[in-house]
C-alpha cells in the first residue's frame, strides 16, 4: 500500500495542478511544490522505519491485470531501491523548489510534469512486474521529451529528436525482451521469473539500460540533452534518471541472465572503462560549465557499470552507494550551474571566472560539491569509488588501474571547473550586479551539499542498510561471493 | 585517555563548523582565535595521551577505538577507527603543538586580509585532516586524512586565488598527490585481496605476503608512490616550490612541519609490509638521496626566499626518506620532529621579514636586515644553525642519527652516507647564503624605502610562538644525543623497531666528516656571500649551462609539460574534435534536421512526436517480437 501511494501521489498530484484552476503561476509552483515535499516526508518516515536487517521484498502489493498471460500490478520495495526511491524524491523536491523559485513559463504544466515525472521514476524503482516496468520506463521518457522540447534552450529542438531516436530505439528493443522474457517464463511477475540464458533477451533490455545511462558508446544524446534541457531538468536526467538505468542493469541484468552476464562481462567492462577515461578527458575539454559537468556525468555512470558487473560484495555495495552520491553531486552541480548561467547569461569557462570574492555562499556550495564529485579521500564519492575499484580489482588488476587514472582525470576536469568559475580575476561574462547565491537558491542547493557531507561522514548508512548486508548472496546464490 | 584521542581529532573540526557557521557574526580575529584554540585544546588532550602512555608498559602502550562503521561491503567493514601507539602519539604532538604556534601567529601574519576568517576555517580543516591522517586506525582511515591533508593544501595554495600562479600551483599540487593517493589506493586494493581486511592488526604481519614477492613489491610500491607524492621526493617533488604561493603560515605549517613529512609517517606506519620487500625500501632510501642533492643544488640558485626554504624542506625530507629507507625509524621520526622546530622557525622569520619590506619575497632586493630586524635576525641565526645542523642546536643531532644509520648499512648505506654528507656541505652553502644576502651587508634602496618594522619587528602577536620556536630549536635536539641516550629509538620500538646505528670509530668519523662539511659550506657562503665577491657571478660565467640547468630545476617541469600535461589536453582535443564531434555528435544532428524538416508540416510538436512514436511502436514490435521469440 505505501509503496503505491509513493507512486500515485505525485502523479496525482500532477493532475491537481494541472486541472485546478490557480489564480496564479505562483499558487500553481506554490501546490507542486507542497505536493514534492508531501512525498519527501512520506519516505522519510518510511526509510526510518524500514527493516533493513530483511533482503526481502517490504510494502509489496500485488494485483491482477491480465490473469491469463500472467501480468499484474505488483510493486514493492527492496533496501536498496529504498535508496534510489530517496535519490529521486530528494532530487525531485530540489527541482520542483527550483524550478518554482525561477519562475518559468507556464508554471503549473511545468511543474505538473515534473510530479508525473516523479512518480513514474518511483514507479521504475518499485515495479516487481516486467510489463508494469516498462509502462513506468515509458511513462518516465514522455514528459521529459516535452521538458526538453519545450522548456529547454535555444538548441532544444535537435536535442529532443537525438534523445528521441535514441530512447526510443533502447525501448523498442526492451519491450521486445520484456514480451519475451514474460511468454518464455509464462508470468511477468519478477519474483518467479527465474534465471534465463537468453543473450538476446539479455541485449534487448541492456539496449535500453546502456542507452539510458548511458554506456559508452551510445552517449550521442547525452551533451546536447544536458546542455540544453532547463538546469533543473538536467540535475533530474542526470542525477535520477540516469540511475533507472543502473537500477535496470541490477534489479534485471545481474538478478535474470548471471550467465550471460559473466559471458559479456570483458565487453561490457572495456565499453565502460573507455566510457570512464573517454568522458574524464571530454570533461577535461569541455568549453563550458554544463559541458564539464556532462561527460563528467558520463564517466561516472560509466564507473557505476563497472562496478554492477564486478559482481561482488565491494562493487555491489560501491556501485549503489555510488548512484545515490553521483545522484547529489549532480544535481547539485546543475543547479549550481542552472545559477551561474542566469547572473552570466553564459556558461562559457572563458568568460567566466573571479566569482568567489564577494559570493562566499556559491563558492563554498561549489567548492564542496566539486571536490567531494572528484572523489576526494574522505568523501562518499571516494567510498562509492574505493569499492567499486576494490570489487573490480578482483576481476583484473587492470580495471582498477584505469579506474585510479581516470581519477586523476577526474581531480582535473573538476579543479579546472572550480576555477574556470571562481578564481582568478572576474570574466568579462562577471559584473558587480551577479550578487551571491539567494535564500531562495541556498533553500534548495544548501540541503543537497549537506546530505553529501553527511553521506561523506556516514557512507556506512548505505551501504550497510542495502542487499540486507549481504550483496552478493541476495542479487543472487549463482554468484560467486567476494574472494 | 582515548577519549582525549578523539577530543583532540574533532576540537579542530569543530572550529570548522564553527567559524562557517557563525559567518560574519564574528570578527576575523576572534575565527582566529577559535581556530588556534582548538588547536591548544587538540595539544593538551595529546599531551594527556602521551602522559598515559607513558605510565604504561612499553608493549601495552597500543589502544583503539571505533565510533562507528564508516564503510562496509558485506564481510569488509572499515570503521571510524583511532588507534593512539607511540609513533601516532608522536605524531599528534608536532602536529597539534607545532601547528598551536602557526595558528597562532596567523593571527597576527593575516590581520588585514580580505578573507580572514576563511583563511582561519581552512587551517582548522587542514589540522583537522592531519590528525586523521595520524590516528587512523585503519588503512582507509588512513587515506582519507592522506587525501583531505591535500585537499587543504589545495585550498590554502590557491587562497589568494585572484593570482593565476597560486591558482595553478593548487592545482598541480592537487593533481600530483592525486596521483599518490591512487597507488596508495590501488596498494590497499592488493592488500584487501590478501587479507580480506584493512585494520593495522590484520595487515601488518608478515606473513601477509611472502617476502620479495611480487605481490609485496607491488603494494609497497603503491604506498611508496604515496609517500613521495606527498612529501615532494623525486620524482615527484615539482609541485612543493610552487606551493609557496600561499601564505606564509601555510607554508610553515603544511608545507614544512607537517604535511609534506606525512610520507615519512607512512613508511614508518607501514613498516612491516616494506621490510617484505626490501627492494623498494631501497628505492625510498635511494630517492631520498637522490632529491638531497638534487633540492640542495637547486636552492643554491633560488632568489625568492620562501623557495630557498621550500628547496630545503624537499632536501631536509630526502634525510628522513634515507632514514625510513634504511630502517632507521626513529632517526627519521626524530629528524622529522626537530626539522618541523627549526623549518617552521625559519618560514616564520621569513614571513616577518616578508611583512616588514611589504610582502616582497626577492632576496635580490633585500639587504642588511639584521639591523633593522634584529629579533627575527636572531631567531633567523638560530634557525640556520639547527638546519645546517651545527651542534647543540636540534638538527645536529638528528642529522647524525642519521648519517650514523646509514654508516651501518652496507653499501647502500654508505652510498647514501656520502649523499647525506654532500648534502650537509650543500645545506650550509645555501642557508648561510641565504642569511648573509638577507640580513648582512648594507640597507639595500628597496629595503630602505619600504621597510616598516613594529615591536618585535612584527607585533607581539606573531614574536611570542617564534621565540618558542627558537627554544625548540636550540634543545628539540637532547632527546636522542650521541654516547648519551636514545629516547626517540626507544619510544617507538613496540611499533618501528629501529635499525642499529654505527658506534665507535665508524660514528665518530661519521659525525666529524659531516660536521666538517657543513662548517666548509658555511665559510663558502661567507667568502662568496658575506661580503662582497665576484665569484659567484664569475662562476655562473664560467658554466653558463649549470646555473641554466639549476634555474630550470632540472628541466622536471618542462619534462612533464611534455609527457603527461601536453598528451592528456591534446589527446582530449583530438577526441573532442574527432571522435565526439563526427561519431557521436554530429551525425545524429543531421539526421536531427532531416527528422525536423520532415515534421515541419505537422502543426503542433507533441502530436507530432507521439504519433511517430506510435508508428514505431507498431512496426518495431511486429517484426522485433516475431524476430526474437523465434531465435530464443
Amino acid at each position: 500500500m505505501f509503496t503505491s501511494i509513493l507512486i500515485l501521489l505525485p502523479i496525482a498530484g500532477a493532475f491537481f495542478v494541472w486541472i485546478v484552476p490557480w489564480p496564479t503561476p505562483r499558487a500553481a509552483g506554490g501546490a507542486a511544490l507542497l505536493v514534492a515535499l508531501a512525498e519527501l516526508v512520506l519516505w522519510v518516515n518510511r526509510a526510518l522505519n524500514f527493516d533493513y536487517a530483511s533482503s526481502g521484498l517490504q510494502d509489496d502489493a500485488s494485483h491482477s491485470w491480465f490473469s491469463d498471460l500472467g501480468v499484474s500490478y505488483s510493486v514493492g520495495l527492496y533496501d536498496f531501491s529504498l535508496w534510489l526511491v530517496g535519490l529521486t524524491v530528494v532530487v525531485f523536491t530540489a527541482a520542483v523548489a527550483y524550478g518554482f523559485w525561477s519562475g518559468r513559463e507556464r508554471m503549473g504544466v511545468y511543474l505538473g510534469l515534473l510530479l508525473f515525472l516523479e512518480g513514474a521514476t518511483v514507479g521504475v524503482f518499485a515495479a516487481q512486474d516486467l510489463l508494469l516496468f516498462y509502462v513506468f520506463w515509458e511513462a518516465m521518457m514522455i514528459p521529459l521529451y516535452i521538458l526538453i522540447g519545450v522548456w529547454g534552450g535555444a538548441g532544444r529542438m535537435g536535442a529532443t529528436i537525438k534523445f528521441v531516436v535514441y530512447t526510443l530505439a533502447g525501448s523498442l528493443l526492451m519491450l521486445v525482451s520484456v514480451i519475451a522474457l514474460g511468454l518464455s517464463a509464462g508470468t511477468f511477475d519478477m519474483q518467479k521469473i527465474g534465471e534465463s540464458g537468453s543473450t538476446w533477451i539479455f541485449l534487448g533490455f541492456a539496449a535500453a539500460f546502456a542507452v539510458k545511462a548511458p554506456l559508452w558508446p551510445f552517449h550521442g544524446w547525452l551533451p546536447d540533452a544536458y546542455r540544453e534541457s532547463p538546469a533543473e531538468v538536467s540535475a533530474i536526467l542526470s542525477g535520477v534518471i540516469s540511475k533507472a538505468a543502473t537500477y535496470g542493469f541490477l534489479r534485471i541484468g545481474l538478478v535474470f541472465f548471471p550467465g550471460v552476464v559473466a559471458d559479456w562481462r570483458t565487453v561490457v567492462l572495456v565499453l565502460a572503462t573507455i566510457g570512464l577515461v573517454y568522458g574524464s578527458l571530454l570533461a577535461f575539454r569541455a568549453p563550458d560549465i554544463r559541458g564539464v559537468i556532462a561527460y563528467s556525468s558520463l564517466a561516472q555512470m560509466n564507473l557505476i557499470i563497472i562496478g554492477l558487473f564486478a559482481v561482488n560484495d565491494s562493487g555491489l555495495s560501491g556501485a549503489v552507494l555510488q548512484m545515490v552520491t553521483h545522484g547529489l553531486i549532480s544535481a547539485a552541480l546543475f543547479l549550481i550551474a542552472g545559477s551561474v548561467e542566469r547572473r552570466a547569461a553564459t556558461g562559457d569557462l572563458v568568460r567566466l571566472g573571479g566569482m568567489a570574492r564577494g559570493r562566499p555562499v556559491l563558492a563554498t556550495t561549489l567548492i564542496t560539491t566539486g571536490v567531494i564529485a572528484l572523489a576526494v579521500p574522505g568523501s562518499s564519492a571516494f567510498a562509492g569509488e574505493f569499492l567499486i575499484l576494490n570489487g573490480i580489482f578482483t576481476r583484473g588488476w587492470g580495471w582498477a588501474v584505469a579506474g585510479a587514472a581516470a581519477i586523476v582525470l577526474a581531480a582535473m576536469y573538476m579543479l579546472r571547473l572550480i576555477s574556470a568559475v571562481l578564481h582568478r580575476d572576474p570574466g568579462p561574462a562577471v559584473t558587480e550586479a551577479a550578487l551571491d547565491l539567494r535564500p531562495a537558491e541556498i533553500s534548495v542547493i544548501v540541503p543537497l551539499v549537506t546530505l553529501l557531507l553527511a553521506l561523506s561522514f556516514w557512507p556506512a548508512a548505505i551501504t550497510d542498510h542495502s542487499f540486507g548486508g549481504r550483496p552478493s548472496d541476495t542479487v543472487g546464490s549463482q554468484f560467486e561471493a567476494s574472494p | 585517555m582515548i577519549t582525549a584521542a578523539w577530543i583532540a581529532l574533532f576540537a579542530p573540526a569543530a572550529a570548522v563548523v564553527a567559524i562557517a557557521l557563525a559567518g560574519t557574526a564574528i570578527s576575523r580575529s576572534v575565527a582566529g582565535y577559535l581556530a588556534a584554540g582548538s588547536a591548544l585544546v587538540s595539544f593538551v588532550s595529546s599531551v594527556v595521551v602521551f602522559v598515559v602512555l607513558l605510565g604504561e608498559d612499553p608493549e601495552e602502550r597500543t589502544h583503539s577505538s571505533t565510533l562507528w562503521t564508516w564503510l562496509s561491503a558485506g564481510d569488509l567493514k572499515i570503521g571510524a577507527e583511532i588507534q593512539v601507539d607511540p609513533l601516532s602519539v608522536f605524531m599528534m604532538l608536532i602536529v597539534s603543538g607545532v601547528g598551536f604556534l602557526i595558528l597562532a601567529y596567523a593571527v597576527g601574519y593575516m590581520a588585514g586580509d580580505v578573507e580572514e576568517r576563511r583563511y582561519h576555517a581552512y587551517k582548522a580543516l587542514f589540522l583537522f585532516s592531519m590528525l586523521l591522517l595520524v590516528e587512523a586506525g585503519n588503512l582507509v582511515l588512513l587515506l582519507a586524512g592522506w587525501g583531505m591533508v591535500g585537499l587543504s593544501s589545495y585550498l590554502l595554495i590557491n587562497f589568494w586565488h585572484h593570482r593565476a600562479t597560486a591558482v595553478a600551483a593548487g592545482k598541480k599540487a592537487f593533481i600530483m598527490n592525486a596521483f599518490g593517493d591512487a597507488t596508495f589506493a590501488l596498494a590497499i586494493f592488493l592488500l584487501i585481496q590478501r587479507t580480506g581486511s584493512v585494520e593495522f592488526d590484520t595487515v601488518f604481519s608478515s606473513d601477509v605476503v611472502e617476502h620479495g614477492s611480487t605481490a609485496a613489491v607491488l603494494i609497497a610500491l603503491g604506498l611508496l608512490g604515496g609517500a613521495v607524492a606527498k612529501s615532494a621526493q623525486v620524482p615527484l617533488h615539482t609541485w612543493l616550490p610552487d606551493a609557496m604561493e600561499g601564505p606564509t603560515p601555510v607554508s610553515a605549517l603544511i608545507h614544512a612541519a607537517t604535511m609534506v613529512t606525512a610520507g615519512v609517517y607512512l613508511v614508518a606506519r607501514t613498516n612491516v609490509l616494506f621490510e617484505l620487500a626490501p627492494a623498494i625500501q631501497d628505492l625510498a632510501g635511494i630517492l631520498g638521496g637522490v632529491t638531497i642533492l638534487l633540492a640542495g643544488l637547486i636552492a643554491l640558485v633560488q632568489t625568492d626566499i620562501k623557495r630557498v626554504i621550500a628547496y630545503s624542506t624537499m632536501s631536509q625530507i630526502g634525510y628522513m626518506f634515507v632514514a625510513v629507507g634504511l630502517g632507521a625509524y626513529g632517526s627519521g621520526m626524530f629528524h622529522l620532529m626537530t626539522h618541523a622546530f627549526f623549518k617552521a622557525l625559519l618560514f616564520m622569520a621569513a614571513g616577518i621579514v616578508i611583512h616588514a619590506l611589504s610582502d616582497e619575497q626577492d632576496i635580490r632586493r633585500m639587504g642588511g636586515l639584521g639591523r633593522a630586524l634584529p629579533f627575527t635576525y636572531r631567531v633567523f641565526v638560530i634557525g640556520a644553525l639547527a638546519l645546517a645542523a651545527i651542534p647543540p642546536f636540534a638538527g645536529f643531532f638528528s642529522k647524525d642519527s642519521i648519517l650514523g644509520a646509514a654508516a651501518n648499512a652496507g653499501t647502500l648505506g654508505w652510498i647514501l652516507w656520502t649523499a647525506g654528507a654532500i648534502g650537509a656541505f650543500l645545506t650550509g652553502l645555501y642557508t648561510f647564503r641565504l642569511l648573509f644576502i638577507v640580513f648582512w651587508g648594507d640597507l639595500t634602496p628597496f629595503a630602505r624605502e619600504h621597510l616598516h618594522r613594529k615591536r618585535f619587528d612584527g607585533g607581539l602577536a606573531m614574536a611570542w610562538p617564534v621565540a618558542i620556536l627558537a627554544v625548540l630549536s636550540i634543545f628539540g635536539g637532547w632527546l636522542q644525543v650521541p654516547w648519551g641516550w636514545d629516547l626517540v629509538n626507544q619510544w617507538l620500538e613496540p611499533v618501528a623497531e629501529s635499525a642499529e646505528e654505527a658506534t665507535g670509530v665508524t660514528f665518530t668519523f661519521s659525525v666529524i666528516a659531516s660536521l666538517v662539511l657543513a662548517v666548509a659550506g658555511i665559510w663558502l657562503a661567507w667568502r662568496w656571500y658575506g661580503r662582497p665577491s665576484e665569484v659567484p657571478a664569475r662562476t655562473r660565467k664560467r658554466w653558463p649551462w649549470a646555473a641554466r640547468t639549476l634555474e630550470h630545476k632540472f628541466y622536471f617541469d618542462e619534462a612533464y609539460d611534455l609527457a603527461f600535461y601536453e598528451p592528456a589536453s591534446r589527446n582530449a582535443a583530438f577526441l573532442t574534435r574527432y571522435v565526439e564531434q563526427p561519431l557521436f555528435l554530429s551525425s545524429l544532428g543531421e539526421l536531427g534536421s532531416s527528422v525536423r524538416s520532415a515534421s515541419r508540416r505537422l502543426s503542433a510538436l507533441q502530436t507530432g512526436y507521439v504519433r511517430e512514436y506510435a508508428l514505431a511502436l507498431a512496426a518495431g514490435l511486429a517484426v522485433l517480437a516475431i524476430v526474437f521469440i523465434l531465435v530464443t
